[in-house]
Parts: C-alpha cells; sequence; structure tokens
C-alpha cells in the first residue's frame, strides 16, 4: 500500500481515478503466492497504465459486455441500474487497463440500518476480468480499492438541481456520509477453487455454505467467504509512515 | 457645406430638423419613432428621396431576425422603397448608400459594391462609405478599384496608423509587393514615436518578412529579421526561426539553414517539415528518384535525430519513407513493435503511408503476421523472462485484420480479417476498434446492413462519444435506415430542433452528403437534391462568412491569417466535400434532364395512406401549438418556414441543366486537375447541345488521363450523338478536324478494342456501355461483357455491378436483369444491394438478434 495510501482522497463521481501502481501489490503479495504454489508472475514489460472509472449510463454499455462475457449469470436491467447508485460510486468500479476497460466490481451494503442485527457488511456482488488480464494483480487492486472505500467513507456529492421539475428542500439536502463499513462478504460458487483461493489472500475465511445460491447454473450451491475485519486485512490500521 | 444642396433635396427649417432627428433615432435604433418622423416629413413632401431612403432603412433595421412571417413583406416594402428613392433622387450619396446597405444585408455583393461606388460619387470624402466599400471591393475581389479607395483612406486619414497599414495590404493582394514594402520603409522613418503594442509590431513585422520572401528579397529580408530580433520587436523563437530558416534555405545558405533548421527541431521535434527542411539543405533533393548514396545520408540524419529525440516519432517514421529492402524491414518493424505495445490505436492509419509502394505493404503484412504469432506462442517478443502486456496481442490483430482488407490489396481477405477481428474480440470484447474496424471489413465486402449492426455495438459500449455515434448514424444511413439514422443522431443534437436542421446549421458536411446519398438510394431523388444543395449552400456561407473580416483583420493586425484566409477563400470549392456534394447532384439534374417523368413520386397506396396519417398529425400539432400559443398571450410569429421542406421545387426545375452547371463552374476553375470535373462537364454540355464545350471537356479530360475509361465511353458517346445532330458548318469543320485524335479508328472497332482490353471492373462497365452507342440493340453482346464483373480473377467491384444491372435494366429485359444479379451473387455473396428485398428481411431479422445477445440480455437470473 505504497504509494496509494499516500494519495490525497478525492471524489471521482464520473471521473477517472490517478493511475495505480500494480507494483505496488506485488512486494506484499508475492509470499502469499509461493505459499498457495502458484507459480511467480512475470514481469510486464513496458509498464502499463491502470485506472478505475465510476460507473454511469454511458458506460454502462461496456460494463454489461463484460459481465456478459465472464460470467455465466444473465443480470437484469434493474442489476445495472443498482449499481450506479450515486451512494455506490466509491466501491463500483470500472478497470481499464492501458485504456481498455476490462474488467469491473459491483458491491452493495448490507445492515446499514441502525440496530440491525449483523454489523454492517459490503457484500461483493460481482468481480470479473476478462481471461487474458487475469493474474495481473487487477482483480486485487479492483477489490483492495473497495475495501479501502468502504472503511473510508466519503461526503456525497451534493444533488444536482433539476431542471424539468421542482427543487424541494428535501431533494437538495446533501446525504450525510454513510457509516464505515468493516466487514466484507461474497458468494463463491462451490467448486470455484481460484476464486476461493483469491478472497482468502486478501483475508477473507469461509464461514458456511449456502444451498441453491444460484438457481440456473450448475453446482446451486455457494461458499460465503466474509472478512471480519478489513482494516486489518489491508493493513491500515498500521501507525503512519510504517509501511 | 461649400454649395447649396439641389432645389429638390431642400427642406424648410421644421422639416429639416425633423430629418436630423431621424438620422439620429436610427442610429439610437429607435426605430418605431423614426419611421413616425419619416412619415411626418414624407406627409408634406412625398418625393423626397432621401427621407424616403432613410425610412427604407429604419423598417428594414426593425425586422426580426431570423425573418418572421409577417415580416417578409414588409422586407419587400424596404427594398422597393429604397429603389423608388433612387429615382426620386439620383444625386443623393443618401439613397444610394441605403441602396448598398440593403443589397448587402442580402448578400448581394457585386450589387452592393456597386451602389456604393455610385455613392462614394456623390460624395467622395465620406469615411464610413469609403471604409464599407473597401470591404466590398476586397471581398469582391476587385483589388484594383480597392487599392485606389485605401490610398483615398489614407490621404484623408493619414495619422492612424491603421491605414498605413491596410494600405500595405491592399498593395500585396494588388499584387504589388514592391510598394507593399516601400509604404512599410516610408512609414518607418517618418515615424517619430509608433503607438503600436508589442503584439501589433510583431504581427507586422512578422508579415513584411512574408512579402519579403514572397517578393524573392530574401537578403533584405534577413536584415530586417535581425534588425527585428535585436530591437527585441520579435521574438527568435517560432514563426521568426520559419521565416529565418526559408529565406536562408532561399538563399543557399546551407550551412545557417541547417543550424536554423536544427534550432527549429529542438523546440518542436514532431515537425515533419522542419525534418524535410533539414535534409533538402543536405543537398538531397526529396522530390527525385533516390539514389542508394542519398538514401543512405538520410536514413543516417534520421537515425541521429531519433537519438536525440527518443520520444519523437516523426523521424523514425520518416525513416520508413526513405528505406528499402532490408533496412526498411528493420525500421518497420522496430516502429510497429513499439507502437504496438504502447497500444497506438491509430498505428495502422500511420504506417498505411508506405502502402504507395506495393513491396513495402508485402514486409509490412509478413512483419505483423510473425508478430502476431510469436505472441499467440509466447506472450512476449523479447527473449528475457518479461511478458508483453496482454494489449498488444489485440492491438497485432487489429493491425493484421485492417492490413489484409486494405482496398490497395490486389486481393483483399475479408474472411480471414473477420475471423481475426472475432478472435480479438474474444480477448477483449470492450474495445470500441474492434467492432468499427469489423464495421468498415463488412461494409467493403458489401455487406452494409451487417456493418451497420457491428459499428451499433461500438457505439452501445460507450453512450458518451460521439464520434462512435456518427460513425453509427453513418452506417444506418448506408444502410438506408434514414429514421434510424436521425434517432441516434438527435442524442447530441440540440433537444429543440431536429437533428436534420441543427446539423445543417452545423454545417456538418459528411451528414449532408451521406443523408443525401441515402435518399438517392432509396429513389427520393427530391430529399437528395434537396441535401446536396444544403452542401453548396454551406460553401456559399463560409464564402460570405469572409466579408466580416475585411474590417476585422485589418483592426486587429492580424495580417498573416488574413492575407492566408483571403487565399483559402479563393480555392474554397476546391474542397473535397464540395466535389463530392456537386458531382452528386449534377448527376441527378442530368438525370431529371434525361427523363423528367423520374420527378413524379411513385408511392404506393400504403404509402400514401402513411403520409396522409403523417399530415393529419403535423396539422393538429400546429393547431396544438397554436393555440397554446394564443392561450399563453404571445403573439404568433413564427419564423418563416421552409418554402421547401421535401425538396420537390428542386427537382422539378424547368431547367435542370442550368441548375448542374451553376453548381460545376466553380469546380472548372479549382478544381480543374481532376479529371472527374471534366467527364462531368461533357455530361452537362453535350445535353445543352454546346458540342464545342463538350469537346473541350473530352480533350481536357483526355490531357489528364487518355484512357480513363468513362472517358472511352463519351468519345463513343460524341460521335453517335454528333453524326445524328444538325451542326452549322463551322463548328462542324472544327468537331471533325478534332474528332481523329480522340477516335482513331471506326466507332466499332474502337468499341471492340475496348472490350478485349478490360480488364478493372470500371473498363468492363464503361466499355459495355460503349457498345450501345454503337449499337442499341446490342443486348446479347453487352451482357456477354458484364458477365465479366463476375469472373474469378477481376477484383469484385459491387458499385460497378450494381450500376451494370441498371444499364441492363434500362435497355433488356427483367429475364436477363435476373440472370446476371444471380452471377454477381455468386461472386459477391454479401452485397447487399444485390439481395432481393425477401433476402434482406432474413437477413434482418438474424443482425436484429445478434444485437440482443450482444447486450447480455434475455432471460435473467435474479441474486437472492
Amino acid at each position: 500500500m505504497a504509494k496509494t495510501a499516500n494519495t490525497p482522497t478525492y471524489s471521482t463521481a464520473g471521473t477517472v481515478s490517478a493511475p495505480i501502481d500494480l507494483s505496488g501489490l506485488k512486494g506484499e503479495y508475492t509470499t502469499l503466492n509461493l505459499q498457495n504454489g502458484s507459480k511467480g508472475k512475470k514481469v510486464v514489460k513496458p509498464n502499463v497504465k491502470v485506472t478505475l472509472t465510476s460507473l454511469t449510463i454511458n458506460n454502462s454499455g461496456t460494463l454489461r459486455r463484460i459481465y456478459s462475457v465472464v460470467i455465466p449469470i444473465i443480470y437484469s436491467d434493474k442489476f445495472y441500474k443498482e449499481v450506479r447508485d450515486p451512494l455506490l460510486d466509491d466501491v463500483n468500479k470500472l478497470i481499464y487497463y492501458a485504456d481498455i476497460p476490462v474488467g469491473a466490481i459491483c458491491c452493495k451494503f448490507d445492515n446499514l440500518a441502525k440496530g440491525s442485527k449483523e454489523p454492517p457488511t459490503l457484500v461483493i456482488l460481482t468481480l470479473a476480468i476478462l481471461a487474458p488480464y487475469r493474474s495481473l494483480n487487477l482483480g486485487t487492486s479492483l477489490l483492495l480499492s473497495s475495501l479501502k472505500a468502504s472503511i473510508n467513507p466519503i461526503t456525497p456529492p451534493p444533488p444536482i438541481p433539476s431542471d424539468n421539475k421542482t427543487n424541494t428542500r428535501s431533494s437538495l439536502t446533501v446525504v450525510p456520509p454513510r457509516v464505515k463499513v468493516n466487514r466484507a462478504l461474497a458468494h463463491v460458487q462451490v467448486g470455484n477453487l481460484d476464486a476461493k483461493r483469491f478472497y482468502e489472500r486478501l483475508g477473507f475465511k469461509e464461514i458456511g455454505i449456502e444451498e441453491n445460491y444460484y438457481s440456473k447454473v450448475e453446482p446451486h450451491g455457494a461458499i460465503i467467504m466474509v472478512c471480519e475485519d478489513i482494516t486489518t486485512a489491508i493493513g491500515e490500521n498500521q501507525p503512519n509512515g510504517s509501511s | 457645406m461649400a454649395h447649396a444642396a439641389p432645389k429638390h433635396r431642400q427642406l424648410p427649417d421644421k422639416e429639416s430638423k425633423l430629418f436630423r432627428e431621424l438620422l439620429t433615432q436610427y442610429e439610437l435604433k429607435q426605430y418605431k419613432k423614426g419611421i413616425k418622423a419619416a412619415d411626418t416629413i414624407l406627409k408634406k413632401f412625398p418625393n423626397h428621396g432621401e427621407t424616403l431612403a432613410l425610412k427604407a432603412l429604419t423598417l428594414h433595421s426593425s425586422l426580426p431576425e431570423p425573418l418572421t412571417i409577417s415580416a417578409v413583406p414588409k422586407k419587400e416594402e424596404a427594398e422597393a422603397m429604397a429603389r423608388l428613392a433612387i429615382k426620386k433622387d439620383i444625386t443623393s450619396h443618401i439613397t444610394w448608400h441605403v441602396l448598398g446597405i440593403l443589397a448587402k444585408s442580402r448578400k448581394d455583393w457585386d450589387e452592393a459594391s456597386r451602389a456604393f461606388a455610385m455613392a462614394r460619387k456623390q460624395d467622395p470624402d465620406n469615411i464610413p462609405l469609403i471604409r464599407d466599400s473597401i470591404a466590398l471591393l476586397t471581398h469582391t475581389r476587385q483589388y484594383g478599384p480597392a487599392l485606389a479607395a485605401r490610398h483615398h483612406y489614407l490621404l484623408l486619414r493619414p495619422q492612424i496608423r491603421a491605414s498605413w497599414f491596410a494600405l500595405i495590404i491592399a498593395h500585396q493582394l494588388n499584387g504589388d509587393l514592391e510598394e507593399a514594402i516601400a509604404v512599410y520603409n516610408d512609414y518607418q522613418t517618418t515615424l517619430k514615436e509608433e503607438g503600436a503594442t508589442p503584439p501589433e509590431k510583431a504581427q507586422i513585422l512578422l508579415h513584411i518578412l512574408r512579402i519579403y520572401i514572397e517578393a524573392g528579397k530574401d537578403e533584405e529580408g534577413l536584415e530586417k529579421l535581425r534588425q527585428g530580433v535585436k530591437d527585441g520587436v520579435i521574438s527568435p523563437r517560432g514563426e521568426c526561426t520559419v521565416l529565418k530558416a526559408q529565406m536562408l534555405s532561399n538563399l543557399g545558405r546551407q550551412d545557417d539553414a541547417l543550424q536554423t533548421y536544427q534550432e527549429l527541431l529542438e523546440q518542436n521535434s514532431d515537425n515533419l517539415e522542419y525534418y524535410k527542411g533539414y535534409l533538402r539543405n543536405k543537398g538531397i533533393d526529396l522530390s527525385a528518384e533516390l539514389t542508394d548514396e542519398s538514401r543512405s545520408k538520410i536514413l543516417e540524419t534520421l537515425s541521429s535525430f531519433a537519438e536525440v529525440f527518443p520520444r519523437s516519432a516523426a523521424p523514425r517514421r520518416l525513416a520508413l519513407d526513405f528505406s528499402s529492402g532490408d533496412k526498411f524491414r528493420e525500421l518497420a518493424r522496430a516502429y510497429i513493435v513499439k507502437g504496438l505495445e504502447r497500444g497506438v490505436p491509430s498505428l495502422f492509419v500511420d504506417v498505411k503511408g508506405v502502402y504507395t509502394d506495393s513491396t513495402k505493404m508485402k514486409v509490412v503484412g509478413e512483419i505483423v503476421e510473425e508478430i502476431v504469432s510469436k505472441l499467440e506462442k509466447d506472450a512476449s517478443l523479447s527473449d528475457d523472462d518479461s511478458i508483453s502486456p496482454p494489449t498488444m496481442l489485440l492491438w497485432a490483430y487489429y493491425f493484421f485484420a485492417l492490413h489484409i482488407s486494405y482496398p490497395s490489396q490486389i486481393s483483399p481477405d475479408y474472411t480471414k480479417s473477420l475471423e481475426l477481428l472475432d478472435k480479438a474480440l474474444e480477448h477483449t470484447p470492450t474495445l470500441p476498434e474492434l467492432y468499427m474496424a469489423k464495421a468498415m471489413v463488412l461494409k467493403r465486402s458489401g455487406d452494409l446492413l451487417n456493418a451497420a449492426y457491428e459499428m451499433e455495438k461500438a457505439r452501445l459500449l460507450d453512450g458518451q462519444d460521439r464520434f462512435l455515434n456518427g460513425k453509427a448514424a453513418k452506417y444506418w444511413l448506408r444502410a438506408g435506415e434514414i429514421q434510424k439514422a436521425e434517432e441516434l443522431l438527435a442524442m447530441f443534437t440540440k433537444k429543440d430542433l431536429p437533428p436534420t436542421q441543427d446539423l445543417t446549421d452545423l454545417q456538418c458536411l459528411w451528414f449532408l452528403q451521406e443523408q443525401g446519398d441515402a435518399y438517392r438510394n432509396q429513389g427520393n431523388l427530391a430529399m437528395a437534391l434537396k441535401r446536396y444543395h444544403a452542401l453548396a449552400n454551406v460553401f456559399q456561407d463560409y464564402e460570405d462568412d469572409q466579408y466580416d473580416f475585411h474590417t476585422y483583420c485589418m483592426r486587429r493586425m492580424t495580417f498573416g491569417a488574413y492575407v492566408s484566409l483571403m487565399r483559402y477563400e479563393d480555392q474554397l470549392r476546391s474542397h473535397p466535400g464540395y466535389f463530392k456534394g456537386a458531382l452528386a447532384a449534377i448527376e441527378l439534374y442530368t438525370k431529371v434532364h434525361d427523363d423528367p417523368s423520374i420527378t413524379e413520386e411513385k408511392i404506393s397506396p400504403e404509402e400514401e395512406a402513411e403520409r396522409k396519417k403523417q399530415a393529419k398529425k403535423a396539422q393538429k400539432a400546429e393547431a396544438k401549438a397554436k393555440k397554446a400559443a394564443a392561450t399563453s398571450g404571445e403573439k404568433a410569429d413564427p419564423p418563416v418556414p421552409d418554402a421547401d421542406p421535401t425538396g420537390i421545387q428542386l427537382l422539378k426545375t424547368e431547367t435542370p441543366l442550368d441548375d448542374a452547371l451553376k453548381l460545376w463552374k466553380p469546380l472548372e476553375r479549382l478544381a480543374a486537375e481532376r479529371i472527374e470535373t471534366w467527364l462531368t462537364g461533357y455530361e452537362i454540355y453535350i445535353r445543352k447541345k454546346q458540342y464545342l464545350a463538350a469537346l473541350r471537356a473530352l480533350r481536357t479530360a483526355q490531357s489528364i488521363n487518355p484512357t480513363h475509361p468513362a472517358l472511352q465511353y463519351q468519345i463513343l458517346n460524341f460521335n453517335k450523338i454528333i453524326t445524328s445532330a444538325e451542326l452549322p458548318e463551322q463548328i462542324k469543320s472544327v468537331i471533325t478536324s478534332e474528332l481523329p485524335s480522340l477516335l482513331p479508328s471506326s466507332p466499332a472497332e474502337f468499341s471492340q478494342s475496348l472490350v478485349a482490353k478490360a480488364k478493372s471492373p470500371e473498363e468492363i462497365y464503361y466499355a459495355a456501355k460503349g457498345i450501345f452507342e454503337v449499337n442499341e440493340k446490342d443486348i446479347g453482346n453487352a451482357k456477354e461483357v458484364l458477365t465479366k464483373l463476375a469472373n474469378q480473377d477481376i477484383i469484385p467491384n459491387i458499385e460497378f455491378m450494381f450500376k451494370a444491372l441498371e444499364l441492363i435494366e434500362v435497355k433488356g429485359t427483367i429475364e436477363e436483369v435476373d440472370s446476371l444479379r444471380e452471377k454477381y451473387i455468386i461472386r459477391c455473396p454479401s452485397a447487399w444491394v444485390l439481395l432481393s428485398s425477401s433476402e434482406k428481411e432474413n437477413k434482418t431479422k438474424l443482425y436484429k438478434e445478434g444485437i440482443v445477445g450482444f447486450q447480455g440480455q434475455g432471460e435473467t437470473e435474479e441474486k437472492k
């Protein structure tokens, strides 16, 4: 997290993020890679620019294309509309590799309401990277960016006054920032060992299996992976300057 | 005033006071009061010309812009009144001035400049009059009188700096460079204190230096430049260095010139002109055939530059033009690998410049094929442990697909190209360029609708990309889906205007051309003609817009830009956009002349019913709008509607050939070096029965390209027409003396030799057309020739296949057309225009299903 942690944070609504340094991720996780027995990753030459962008109505076509190619599930229009919710802007991102969109992450927040039994949770709905671009740390950096955004809530941008409807006071009030969410959850299809390992590397643990999670694809079961403490998992609780 | 005004112009005190008030009211834009005052005077003195003129002017100025319906008669009234005023008082400068102003607002520059000249005759020292007059004279390119007026102006206002500079420019435009320089130098010497601001001074000096270069006085120019830099008038960087380098090379001072070009390259290492200038001063003639020695000298120079400027692509790219053989292979590979690594989308467009040399094209193909196979195997080009970015293979696929489908290939391989692109799409389905390339390849193979669907896919990936939106619209237009295209374009045009209107206002040339073509292909000739005319009008607007700059540039002292604008406007209509549109419109006009019945629309009853429905709808909407306007209390006074919304009046012209000639005339002067100009000119003149002009067109075309296939056909056509025409003796003798140089043998033999020689699709088509010129009835022979278009050893050309079918349709029977069509379809199975309507429907359905799957739509699964 050496470099990215020090860059100033600002709203990226509708804009492109600052380039992400993938080599920074590398040093931290090579040991884990070796433990899991996968062979060492090769260096990409020349270095490639990687950026994140927000989901908008205009790049929705690209998002659909990525998911329809990578994930065997067909998502509804409602799904694509909900992930564009401004409150999810900091966790839902497209990733661009050399200015080409190659992957995306979509999440939602559960149990945000006060008094819910379980702690507030970031539920990772979909995370997809096109096949030729895997093993380049893109998925890791995408997931990390969402996890980091989840524990560092930002003030949402003020609502834009509508041109054709009357603007009421409530429609113009700035929404208060959401609470800090320190727990993350993901579903992995039973038998998908690569995905399971991927989450484990980032501090997720298996807590059980939900049968019949998928209705149209085989097998129907899903492993529930949970990361109880994001802050520790991604090393954000270290004192300043220690990294 | 030195002498009293003539009697009919004098007014009693009271009216004369009113008249003066009228003048101020006009200037203060109190038009209503002005008209009232004028009416009061006119009540007593209805024949007072100057008052009439001023009333006309005031009335004219009070009209809204753009003109509304109620304002049209008022405008006509004002025009008539201005003309009446001249009759009442022909020696007044006011009446002529007003006439000039009204003509100017109509953009009738010739009449305006005449009226201003008359006004100046009555009142030679009137400053505003002279100023307007100069602008008009310059605009109508009467440089001599403009110069005289400038001179006169300077004598009246010698203390104003701008009048001196304007005189310099007037001399330059009039072609007298020596005098322009002399005026500048004299002005400088008489000057004690220069009041111009530093940027103005720099602008002027730079322009004077350009005049020096133009006049061939480089030695003096150089001295002026040195002095200017020393005095701090001009900065030694930028434009000044360019001029210096130019002057030094003109003088042949190679060493100094080399050094200056070196300086320029340090300022901007990506300018190809600087490299070329550098090489020229190394004593290498770039325009001539290169020797091996000069080749290696060039490459050596360029490679040393490539080392000095590692980030600059220009020296590397330039080296590809000048190298050959193994050296080219080595350089090209390095250049392409670098481009692919960095993922430069335009790499192919950049490199295809060398394809004029077919061996180089082959080498590039081999290089890319090798890169693709190596990347597929090793994922890397280097020998060490690193891998190339995955995008590199993607761009390599893209490059290779574009390469093998490029039209200058002897046999472009569309199938393989599409396979490659599909492979690339499997790799990365989110890159719009791949869909665009696929659309382009499909378009070249003739499958216009499928191409449009592919372009649509690219557009769906990024909804805010206007380029993709425009491209998709263009492909829909080509596929004949005008409605669909307009819907797409409307996403980016103004919301309160129809997209067509907004794009016309924006002077969007490609849209006007493509929509015109789309209408033409659908048989809606009226709308097609309307779009082509809109295109031609855009160029008229360009020309008219120039008017304001005659005064503006003098005031801002941007002389360099002004003179280059004037030169640009002089050759404005040689623009390829005008050329294409004008040629298409002329072709329609000649068709109308040949068969006026095509101006009558043939519509089926269903279409008729549909139209009636539309009209009713429009009527209802209008009534509603009127009602809404009435309730809101505003007076309904909409702008004047388009008098000819369907273009039918354009099409139903009485004089199609004269209309065509109007469009053609600028081409004769400005695109004289293009053979199409003269081929089209022939088609107009032969129909106008102006045989000598037609002959001249043929002769000029012959001098450009004696073997052009269309020309051969026209020669046969000309021969046939003049043998049956009745000609005056003089004309006949000219033609008979000239004809043998065009038609060396008898028509039948000539036609036969054409058939025997025909190898390219164009030659085959025109050879067949020529057969009909010899023997109207010889369908069998012509059809046999046209069958050759489907031969395996002839490059398939869908455009000419389609034309061939049209030709046989006119001369022969339906069965003959169908048998020919079958043969063509075997050769070009995906050619859209050759398909029958039921096949088109089937394909449409297929593609529609394809695009539904593309977006991942269909049965959805909700997560719990």
